[in-house]
């Protein structure tokens, strides 16, 4: 459909002189007003009717021939870029539109890899693209871009980021205070409390933990999200490296009476990573495991090199996510619903929040679960090592 | 996630344990050590104080980095809780010009804020030489008492 589309296109911007001038001429007058007036072929009728359609898109559209000349350059590209149609039309795409990469933002919250075309005085904006070849048969006859301004959505989307951070600060104050003055009276220092006192003050105090660590989420997402995390990457001895981790999970759910193995070759390599930030995707991984077991269920960390990959497997036996929600479960909040009933205290951003990581880190992630089986998580790391990226913020660890 | 942080936040030192069993000594036979709290926020820095005086210390309180350098010349404390968004000076132009005299130049600091900006903790501990970046929020008192504990001279 796209191919006729285009065809039909490419017919009409390439006919003779004199058809360019009347379609400048159907442009100021409405072609659509025109067609109820005029008794014109049903042929002709039709590639008004493109040619109208195109006119009035609303995003930048320039459509150019096999050599790069654009052969069309619709109103919302003139808007845009601010060349006129008649400036445009004929001359390479690369004279029109300069565009520039930025890689690695200095400052503000725009995301990594952002294109920006250039205007015509100069001016730079923010863009999202698509760019298709268009063809007969297997000739390419030439490419179609189009294109929008997205400084609205970039700046929401900074005014977001700048939020959830701003906020997050603001509230972590007042929680420092209850987590502190709750901290003081368990520990008997305004006299000591009846069992009654001390139980209600653990609730309270249980609260305060989980309030945190949303927080501490939300901050950590908005500064993944903000693309200015810095990768700072060591050669880790990995074995020892997830020792700790797997340790400090099972003190922490020893009440639940998991079976936590840790599979991992003595000789296995340094790799290269950052440990601050796998850290996260290992802890988030294993007390996921943890939570969404029943108490005495396996947890087995099995790590092994395949390819240019090393390979971290985390399965359990718990309860697993239903498989018409598989879809959802890297989404931000996304909890499972068979686990809703469960007593556990999830935020739903653990998942998104280490996607993001391993994406940081050139990494994969991917999974296998079934209800009431359990689930397995593998990702990969390469082995070759996380280059380096440098930006203006680190997550609290 | 949060109960973890606890552990790593700590830096330079891993024999918390030991160090913190000592921390059990009777304190009153030997001439008090002084701790300045500078903090703004009033709850915390009442918090901090209480829990420090429990433990035998003399505390000093400064609302702002203005106060605390002024403090800090004429009490010479043995240890400074340094917190470092404040008006009229914030903590981290503080810990710059006390750094600047070569009195203070060694004096343990620990920074205890809810901003864990990799500026804030570059700026303060490998420019000025804090002794430890501690996130407030995730911390308890028992836990900054302890750290402290650790770099009181």
């Amino acid at each position: 459909m796209l191919l006729s589309f285009v065809k039909k296109m490419f017919a009409n911007t390439h006919s003779s002189k004199q058809s360019e001038e009347t379609s400048d001429h159907a442009n100021s007058t409405h072609p659509l007003a025109q067609l109820e007036e005029t008794p014109i072929s049903s042929s002709l009728q039709e590639k008004l009717r493109y040619e109208s359609l195109l006119a009035n898109i609303g995003e930048g559209l320039v459509v150019t021939d096999k050599s790069g000349h654009i052969i069309t350059f619709n109103k919302a590209a003139v808007s845009i870029l601010g060349w006129s149609e008649q400036e445009a039309i004929g001359r390479a795409l690369s004279e029109i539109i300069d565009i520039e990469y930025n890689n690695q933002p200095e400052t503000g919250g725009a995301k990594s890899h952002t294109l920006y075309f250039i205007r015509k005085d100069k001016t730079k904006f923010p863009v999202a693209t698509t760019v298709t070849s268009y063809v007969q048969g297997t000739n390419i006859l030439g490419t179609i871009t189009l294109f929008r301004d997205i400084t609205n959505e970039q700046n929401i989307d900074r005014m977001k980021n700048e939020f959830i951070s701003l906020a997050s600060h603001q509230l972590r104050t007042p929680l420092a205070a209850i987590k502190w003055y709750t901290s003081m009276l368990i520990k008997g220092d305004a006299g000591s409390l009846s069992s009654e006192q001390l139980k209600y003050m653990e609730s309270v105090n249980t609260s305060t933990e989980r309030m945190i660590d949303l927080v501490n989420s939300l901050l950590n997402i908005s500064r993944i999200e903000s693309g200015r995390i810095i990768v700072e990457p060591a050669a880790i001895e990995v074995k020892k490296f997830i020792e700790e981790i797997v340790d400090e999970v099972k003190i922490r759910y020893a009440d639940k009476k998991q079976q936590i193995n840790l599979t991992i070759p003595d000789n296995f390599p340094h790799v290269t990573f950052d440990p601050r930030l796998i850290r996260q995707v290992y802890v988030n991984l294993l007390t996921n495991a943890a939570k969404y077991t029943p108490e005495k269920g396996n947890i087995n960390v099995k790590i092994s090199q395949k390819d240019t990959d090393m390979i971290s497997e985390v399965s359990d036996n718990g309860y697993g996510i239903p498989e018409n929600e598989q879809n959802k479960m890297f989404e931000k909040f996304y909890r499972g619903t068979n686990i809703l009933t469960q007593p556990s205290d999830g935020t739903g951003l653990g998942l998104y929040f280490i996607k993001s990581i391993i994406e940081l880190s050139q990494g994969k992630i991917w999974y296998k679960s079934k209800v009431n089986e359990g689930t397995t998580f593998w990702f990969s790391l390469p082995l070759a090592g996380t280059p380096a990226k440098k930006g203006a913020v680190i997550l609290d660890n | 996630m949060g109960l973890f942080n606890n552990i790593k936040i700590l830096v330079g030192d891993k024999n918390t344990t030991s160090q913190a069993a000592n921390s059990n000594l009777p304190t009153q036979s030997t001439p008090q050590k002084k701790v300045l709290i500078v903090e703004d926020e009033e709850l915390l820095a009442n918090a901090l104080a209480l829990k420090f005086t429990h433990e035998g210390y003399d505390v000093l309180k400064a609302p702002n980095g203005q106060v605390g350098l002024d403090m800090t010349t004429a009490n010479k404390p043995n240890i400074i809780l340094l917190d470092l968004m404040m008006p009229v000076m914030d903590g981290k132009i503080m810990l710059h010009k006390l750094r600047e005299m070569p009195e203070f130049k060694t004096l343990p600091v620990i920074v205890l804020t809810n901003a864990g900006d990799a500026d804030n903790m570059r700026e303060t501990q490998f420019y000025d030489n804090a002794s430890a970046f501690l996130i407030k929020s995730n911390v308890n008192p028992d836990q900054i008492v302890e750290t402290a504990k650790k770099y009181i001279v």
